[in-house]
């Protein structure tokens, strides 16, 4: 059985169309599933309305990290004082020489 | 351009209305609503029972398979999580219920009678290149002849591959296995059922 041959005998039966479901086929599942015990469906806690809002959330917070981090840059980089420095030095910039506003 | 790609948009339009009416139903049966649940089987018998056809020619056994799938999905609905189309997790149900029934029969594989090959498919077999007529229905049946010689989660990977057009992805997905597995399977099992072909021909 060559390639060819193999794939051929695949596109015709690829072609063959599949039997019809029963006319009461959901009626049968149905009186099936009736005839088990209702599954324990788990509740929808605030754990798991968070757990599902996690990969959105997480991506906010990286995003405003990113964010926050690019503006603390960019402001150094500008000479404005940055967070790391202290009161002191943050107000220093707006000070005359008599140290007065 | 414009015929095929409106076709494909109103496809895409009418995959993503039903995704969006099966989220509806989902929630009304995970409050307690039995009734919707055969809403839910009679959108997706068809697909499930054409999946099941492959794995069992038998119409009957096929439409126990099906029902069987639906048990499955109702007792399994926690474990469907949304993020994929809920026919999507359905078909995965389905290709492992057909997989269970693969693995039971290949226990059992003396108590199975098998239907008789047609006039048809045996002379195909002998003579591929001599163009003889051969049917989709004929070449279904020679192709699960032979692919009852094969292991069956290998039957699986070339059913789902070459019959069903899907992706090492879905297959890997469907199986639990990776997508390099897949691929290594895929390969031996094509050379396999090459072989149970030849044997066919010779013996039956």
């Amino acid at each position: 059985m060559n390639e060819k041959n193999l794939n051929r005998l695949f596109a015709l039966a690829r072609g063959e169309r599949p039997p019809a479901p029963s006319a009461d086929f959901a009626g049968a599942v149905l009186r099936a599933i009736r005839r088990e015990p209702m599954p324990a469906r788990r509740g929808h806690s605030l754990w798991d309305q968070l757990e599902a809002w996690f990969p959105r959330v997480a991506a906010a917070a990286a995003g405003i990290i990113i964010l926050c981090a690019a503006a603390d840059w960019a402001l150094a980089a500008d000479g404005t004082p940055d967070m790391t420095e202290g009161p002191a030095q943050m107000v220093s910039p707006f000070l005359n020489e008599t140290g007065d506003l | 351009m414009g015929w095929w790609t409106a076709g494909s948009r109103a496809s895409v339009r009418a995959r993503a209305t039903n995704v969006n009416d099966d989220a509806e139903l989902l929630q009304r049966i995970r409050a307690g609503s039995t009734d919707d649940f055969a809403e839910l089987v009679r959108r997706h018998e068809t697909r499930v029972l054409a999946i099941l056809h492959r794995y069992e020619r038998d119409a009957q056994r096929a439409e126990d398979l099906a029902q069987e799938t639906f048990i499955k999905a109702w007792r399994a609905l926690d474990q469907f999580d949304g993020r994929a189309p809920f026919e999507h997790w359905l078909s995965r149900v389905a290709v492992r219920t057909a997989l269970d029934h693969l693995r039971r029969e290949k226990r059992h594989k003396n108590e199975v009678p098998l239907p008789e090959l047609g006039e048809d498919a045996l002379d195909w077999l002998r003579s591929p290149e001599e163009k003889s007529e051969l049917d989709a229905r004929g070449a279904a049946e020679v192709l699960e002849r032979a692919l009852r010689r094969l292991p069956p989660a290998d039957r699986v990977v070339i059913t789902m591959q070459e019959l069903e057009g899907r992706s090492v992805r879905e297959i890997a997905a469907a199986l639990g296995v990776s997508g390099i597995a897949v691929r290594v399977r895929a390969v031996r099992a094509r050379a396999k059922l090459k072989r149970a072909l030849e044997e066919l021909a010779e013996y039956e």
